[in-house]
């Protein structure tokens, strides 16, 4: 009897069968059994992953619910539409990168399919939508290797070739790019956030898209829409973008795109423009870049008006050639804050004169990159105040209708305060000898 | 010990440093309400980072103003006299003199932090390492400041005199080095990129920022040009060694040569 004992717990330490893998086979035969939209509720338990979804179903888990891939390919592949999945955790994908696939989290290949409060870890994308129309995917966390080499990253989202999908407050921390669109159009992007990639948002060959109430913060470029046209962008916020090379958003080869009501602040470069035309940046904040505004003489035609462009290093920075675009629309400039001395004796908001914002930085960037480390140096205002007593300055733009603040600013009432503080000390000193 | 403790009463019975300290005290505090609004899990490494930058104007000035200022009293009150005479030679007592003044600065400046702390703590995602390597930072900024402050007070012989020095000190690090490397930016090539990296980061202000966003993972060194990789190819941490070294042993090691001249005379 002892010995019986004995051999079946050797048996039971040694050659104990995991109970993930027991739950995961049960849970492909789960979905094989389930009826067409029929709902499978999860337990807290891990489950063997890599499997495919082929009909319309609803997938529930719970805390603790996690999807486990075998890590030689997709963890959860879905081929029919109006499946949803909520509430899980997916792991392990496959990572390699000498296989025809690039591994996925959740593969989507259908419409119509919903994927809320799941999260992606170990995984190479984390969520993958080819051709598939129509889905939303909402409140996903997809945490990547952050640290790791770039090229061995996938992304947060990965969006190809597909259209009128719904990206909504997900967050996204240590991909490659958070949200890259390759060839999809008509998708908004709201409210998510997106921090330590490489582009937070990453247009390639993607139109008429929108983007609304996203964060972008701490990755080497906040968004970059690339050879991609008509996108809206509202309301988003590029916080803390730096590095020599970043930027709050870039605009490459991107025409007719809408900017408006976006925040800026302390990027290393607010806006980046190149090689595109016919942008329109409406009621935007560039507050405390090193370089507000980088405009490359290749891109034309934009129309900047009502933006509030304060206290950044350098307000515009107009590379390679002359300035061709316009600074106010339909008589309305914008707001330079401190870098406009400007008078409005007919107090209709408006200044009396043009302003001019000029600016000797550009022939520095022109000649050696490595000015841009001296943007965060005091020294390069030094620089600045120097080449505008020399004129060696250059006029970066040129605004008709620089709009001025009616109230007095802090700045004026410390003054006034101070005055006044002095106005009754002294005289009460006097009295005193 | 008992020079430490001489230096712990001459410090907190004066008025100067707290009042400059109080400027930090009230920069921080201001640093850490625009920061608050911040979303918790990125807030600390932004805070960090603008209470760091706010660090490398005033801190300097202050240990500068301080470290001379402490060594001057010793010599306008006579009392570096005695204490030579009783305890040894010059170089001894600024050794001890250097070793009082680093250690209550640095304790000072650290119980602020850690206090300063807290409330971050219960507003931000909190990462020890983030915070050790801010207050890293932060020590070596001290370190050095005070050193080269220590070395002014020795070196300068009036009050009036000391404070121009200090002015210029500072006036050195924060404008007119850059304002230097600026002049012979057009001339810096793939080539010769190397040696301008080194002088670059051998300004204690560059050193420190790049050694703190780059552990704060803020600085990103990807996709850079050939000549901008060559640039950034120095480790941050040797960089920051650098400086202790150049600037701060310097600074002591000047000021004991200093020393032993008074001792000749």
């Amino acid at each position: 009897m002892k010995r019986w004992l004995l051999i079946s717990l050797f048996i039971f330490f040694f050659f104990d069968v995991p109970k993930e893998a027991a739950a995961g086979q049960t849970l492909q035969q789960l979905i094989d059994a389930a009826p067409a939209h029929g709902t499978i509720r999860l337990t807290g338990q891990t489950y063997i992953g890599d499997i495919v979804i082929d009909k319309p179903l609803t997938i529930i888990g719970t805390k603790g619910t996690v999807i486990q891939g075998s890590g030689r390919g997709n963890v959860i592949s879905i081929k029919a539409p109006h499946v949803t999945i909520t509430h899980v955790t997916v792991t392990n994908s496959g990572k390699s990168r000498s296989t025809q696939e690039e591994y996925v989290g959740i593969k989507v290949y259908s419409d119509y399919n919903t994927l809320e409060h799941i999260t992606v870890k170990q995984s190479f994308h984390g969520i993958y939508l080819s051709q598939a129309h129509h889905n939303r995917i909402a409140n996903v966390r997809v945490i990547g290797e952050q640290n790791g080499e770039i090229a061995g990253q996938g992304n947060g989202l990965h969006i190809y070739y597909s259209n009128f999908n719904e990206l909504e407050h997900n967050t996204i921390i240590g991909t490659r790019d958070g949200i890259f669109f390759d060839y999809a159009n008509h998708n908004v992007a709201k409210g998510n956030e997106v921090s330590h990639t490489r582009y937070g948002l990453h247009y390639m060959y993607s139109d008429d898209n929108a983007f609304d109430d996203n964060t972008f913060m701490l990755n080497n470029g906040g968004a970059a829409i690339m050879n991609s046209n008509r996108i809206v962008l509202k309301n988003n916020r590029f916080f803390f973008n730096k590095g020599m090379r970043s930027f709050g958003l870039l605009l490459q080869m991107a025409n007719d795109n809408r900017i408006i009501g976006n925040t800026f602040y302390q990027n290393e470069r607010g806006l980046y423009i190149d090689q595109s035309n016919d942008n329109f940046l409406q009621r935007n904040v560039f507050l405390q870049n090193e370089i507000g505004i980088e405009l490359w003489s290749s891109s034309q035609r934009q129309t900047f008006t009502e933006n509030r462009i304060w206290k950044n290093t350098i307000a515009v920075a107009r590379l390679g050639g002359g300035d061709r675009n316009r600074w106010d629309f339909r008589g309305v400039g914008n707001d330079w804050g401190g870098e406009a001395a400007l008078l409005d004796l007919n107090q209709d908001g408006k200044g009396d004169s043009p302003f001019r914002y000029a600016s000797s930085f550009h022939k520095l960037a022109e000649e050696n990159e490595l000015a841009y480390l001296f943007l965060s140096s005091p020294s390069l205002g030094v620089y600045e105040a120097i080449n505008e007593w020399r004129q060696t300055d250059e006029v970066m733009a040129v605004d008709h209708a620089p709009l001025v603040k009616k109230t007095i600013s802090a700045g004026w009432w410390w003054g006034l305060l101070g005055f006044g503080a002095i106005a009754v000390i002294v005289p009460k000193r006097r009295i005193r000898r | 010990m008992s020079y430490i403790w001489k230096e712990w009463l001459e410090l907190s019975r004066g008025k100067a440093f707290w009042l400059f300290f109080l400027l930090v005290v009230a920069a921080s505090l201001s640093v850490l309400m625009s920061a608050k609004s911040l979303p918790a899990e990125h807030g600390l490494t932004i805070f960090l980072q603008m209470l760091f930058d706010m660090n490398a104007y005033i801190v300097p000035l202050l240990c500068l103003f301080f470290a001379s200022f402490s060594v001057m009293q010793e010599k306008e009150q006579r009392t570096m006299v005695m204490i030579v005479v009783k305890s040894g030679p010059p170089w001894m007592f600024l050794w001890k003199k250097s070793a009082a003044i680093q250690l209550i600065t640095m304790t000072v400046f650290v119980i602020w932090y850690f206090v300063l702390i807290i409330p971050a703590k219960f507003l931000f995602v909190f990462h020890l390492s983030y915070f050790l390597s801010f207050l890293l930072a932060t020590m070596v900024l001290v370190f050095i400041f005070n050193q080269i402050g220590i070395w002014l007070g020795f070196a300068c012989k009036t009050k009036i005199q000391l404070i121009g020095a200090n002015l210029f000190a500072a006036f050195f690090f924060i404008y007119l080095y850059d304002f230097a490397l600026l002049s012979v930016l057009p001339s810096v090539t793939y080539d010769n990129v190397h040696v301008f990296s080194f002088v670059y980061f051998l300004q204690p202000l560059h050193a420190l920022r790049f050694y703190l966003e780059t552990s704060l993972g803020m600085f990103s060194l990807d996709y850079l040009s050939r000549t901008m990789k060559k640039f950034f190819s120095f480790s941050p941490g040797v960089l920051v060694a650098l400086n202790i070294a150049v600037w701060g042993m310097g600074a002591l090691a000047a000021s004991m040569l200093w020393s032993r001249k008074g001792e000749e005379r």
